[in-house]
């Protein structure tokens, strides 16, 4: 008889259990033919070797531990009965084996197996049994399983999949059960291998666009393989599969681990504690995904009117995608409220039509209203991009956006518009709200009213751009736009970098700083502040005045022809000019000194004409 | 466990055992197999008793002369014991089988199976 402790390192109690094991055997077949027990030993000798090889297939370990031991002889069975099937013992032999060696393997429990519970069962019982497997609260499971959006179809299904206490203990198995058993476990396997192709698709393509995104390469790659996967390029479905790929990824660990572990894993039909883990790792991320329709929104096709948060999260990404049959999107406004503190609204804008139909979505590309209602304590950017749009010439949807920002929000809005493409899917936007503000890399016609509160607009390229504010401060830098208002009450304006064909700042009681202006038609006024500006270009006409405070211009040219008019009532006035601009000057005070080295300038028909005007105030004009 | 469900059990196991001799040698009876293999295939047909019971069956039914066995060598692990039927073996399950199905038919009629 092969010694199995030179093949395998048992440990001592391993041994022990065996060699009690065999001892038992010969001590009740005493009364037995010599070689018949001889025979059995040796067969259930080579049982256990093949049972201890099949036990350790995955682990690629050697060791045979007690556990193991015990679960292999349990199965065997009692050696009394075993050695009784051999038939009548020989004669002679009616005396009763007393001194048997005890060995506990009779109590040791087999392996705990997760099967449906008999003592706490509500309905089949499925709840309970997961609670006796991890020892948990029933009552937890329960409401896992309740409140999981999907748990009740899970429960269903893991109803049927695991076994129930009352069969495994008795080791029978009804055949009913056993079909819709084996049915579902196949449709669950077929279920796994439609899932993991989209999911291989997914993570190619989601590779893909990580690589795009690091080259910048946009159309090319996404269009076509997004387009062509999922007739889509929305970021959502991605993000969906993302998930899916995930909780996949999680099912095979799981299903390795189970290998490696306790030769299991799905893949190897009939372990079931392999499917419930598997199906409750979906369970998982299928609620996931299903909490995540909640936040994560994609409305592609439909006609949205109100859209609500629901809970506090992170994202809400609104694709706005027109068919290639040039059908509008949304013969709707919409309107967004609850946004919170965290909050993004991403909107892109996709038209994909082409081809035959692209006359008909230019007709019928339709303006939308958007309106964003926020909640007290709401942060929100808005990101109008138009990244998704591979050809150039399409008449896109005009989007207006109210935003209605309340007071104690402070609202931050961005217009990332994509340098490469000309388009700008926001054409109109019009904020109000009470708290500071921020608006940048605009290319929008935008109206912005503010109460009691700072503005700062930055990156601006807009045709009509207007800020009105009741007090508080306005910081502009960069603006490019035809028309461009700014009107305080009670704030003082800090503006760099303007160029507009009208531009008119004014504030009743702030002052006014400006460097490095052009314009048409300049119109600047203070009532009760100072107004000092510097390096101003101006084309036709300025107006620059100040009831109180004093003023000051630096000009960095003046065109021939135009007129400048400067003044204060009460303030001083300090004006630099090229020498080479040669204007002609008008300056009156009333009261106040003048000096003016301008006088003897030679001025023509078609030079600027300068106008300074102050009552009290005194009057200086010097070359640069 | 109560005193019903443990003498259920024992009852079912009285039941199993008269046929599984006759299992026992249908399973052997179109190829060679050894002897984790026959409890393997009879744990498929729901016939498995403790396992270590099928061995000294095996044995008896050597002892009567219907079952013969070889040893073959295995490249992966121990020699193994094949078990084939004899030709006494053979029909004596020919027989029995006959009877079986007699069983069979007679206990339909008396509880009303299909």
């Amino acid at each position: 008889m092969r010694n199995l402790t030179d093949y395998y390192s048992f440990t001592n109690e391993a041994r022990k259990a065996l060699e009690n094991f065999y001892e038992n055997i010969k001590r009740e077949g005493k009364n037995y033919p010599a070689d018949d027990i001889a025979e059995l030993l040796e067969s259930l000798n080579e049982h256990v070797e093949i049972t201890i090889k099949e036990k350790l297939k995955y682990s690629g370990s050697q060791r045979v531990d007690a556990q193991m031991m015990l679960e292999i002889l349990y199965s065997l069975g009692d050696p009394a009965e075993i050695v009784s099937e051999l038939g009548a013992p020989s004669e002679g032999r009616t005396e009763n084996v007393t001194e048997r060696i005890t060995i506990k393997y009779k109590y040791i429990p087999v392996q705990k197996t997760l099967c449906r519970s008999s003592r706490d069962r509500w309905l089949f019982g499925v709840c309970g049994g997961f609670a006796e497997y991890f020892g948990v609260s029933s009552l937890l499971m329960r409401i896992l399983f309740l409140f999981s959006g999907v748990g009740v179809l899970f429960y269903i299904l893991l109803a049927l999949l695991i076994p129930d206490e009352a069969q495994v203990k008795t080791g029978g198995k009804s055949a009913g059960v056993d079909l819709i058993v084996s049915a579902v476990r196949g449709l669950f396997l077929l279920f796994m291998c439609i899932i993991y192709i989209p999911v291989l698709f997914s993570f190619a393509v989601t590779a893909l666009l990580s690589f795009n995104t690091l080259i910048g390469a946009d159309a090319f790659f996404k269009a076509p393989f997004t387009t062509f996967i999922f007739g889509t390029t929305s970021s959502f479905l991605l993000g969906f599969f993302g998930l899916i790929l995930s909780v996949s990824v999680l099912a095979l660990l799981l299903n390795f681990i189970m290998q490696a572990h306790f030769s299991g894993g799905f893949l190897k039909i009939g372990s079931r504690n392999v499917y419930a883990f598997a199906a409750v790792a979906s369970l998982i991320g299928i609620s996931m995904v299903f909490g995540q329709f909640n936040r994560y929104t994609r409305y592609a096709g439909e006609s949205i009117e109100h859209f609500e948060f629901k809970a506090p999260g992170p994202f809400v990404n609104m694709v706005f995608n027109e068919k290639d049959t040039g059908a509008p999107v949304f013969d709707k406004n919409i309107e967004i409220v609850g946004a919170e503190d965290g909050d993004t609204i991403q909107v892109d804008v996709v038209k994909t039509a082409y081809g035959p139909n692209e006359d008909a979505a230019r007709e019928h590309s339709k303006d939308m209203d958007i309106s964003i209602d926020m909640l007290p304590g709401g942060k929100m950017s808005f990101v109008v991009s138009s990244k998704d749009a591979s050809r150039s010439y399409y008449t896109f949807p005009k989007l207006r956006m109210k935003v209605r920002v309340p007071s104690g929000i402070a609202c931050r809005v961005e217009a990332d518009n994509i340098e490469k493409d000309w388009h700008s899917h926001l054409r109109w936007l019009n904020i109000r709200g009470e708290n500071d503000m921020s608006v940048s890399k605009l290319k929008a016609t935008a109206e912005i009213e503010v109460k009691n509160t700072n503005v700062s607009v930055e990156d601006i390229d807009a045709g009509k751009f207007s800020l009105t504010g009741a007090s508080g401060n306005v910081d502009a830098s960069n603006v490019k736009s035809s028309e461009f208002a700014v009107e305080v009450t009670n704030g003082n304006i800090d503006a760099e970098k303007i160029e507009s064909k009208n531009l008119t700042i004014k504030s009743t009681t702030g002052n006014i700083k400006t460097s490095v202006i052009t314009a048409d038609f300049l119109k600047c006024e203070s009532k009760v502040g100072n107004v000092s500006l510097y390096k101003v270009s101006v084309n036709n006409e300025s107006v620059v005045a100040s009831n109180v405070g004093n003023v000051k211009v630096n000009f960095s040219a003046l065109k021939n022809k135009s007129t400048h008019d400067i003044s204060s009532d009460v303030g001083n006035v300090s004006l630099s000019m090229p020498e080479s601009a040669a204007p002609k000057v008008i300056a009156q005070s009333s009261l106040g000194n003048m000096s003016n080295s301008f006088d003897d300038a030679k001025f023509t028909e078609d030079s600027p004409v300068v106008t300074v005007k102050t009552k009290v105030g005194n009057i200086r004009i010097k070359k640069d | 466990m109560n005193d019903n469900e443990s003498l259920v059990k024992n009852k079912t196991k009285e039941l199993r055992k008269g046929v599984l001799e006759l299992a026992v040698l249908k399973i052997i009876s179109d190829r060679e197999r050894y002897g984790y293999d026959i409890i393997e295939v009879l744990k498929d047909g729901s016939l498995a008793t403790s396992e270590g019971t099928i061995y000294p069956l095996l044995t008896r039914l050597k002892n009567e002369g219907l079952i013969i066995y070889k040893w073959e060598e295995s490249d992966k692990g121990p020699p193994r014991k094949y078990y084939t039927i004899s030709e006494k073996g053979r029909e004596l399950m020919d027989e029995l089988l006959e009877e079986w199905r007699k069983i069979d038919s007679g206990l339909r009629k008396i509880i009303g199976g299909r």
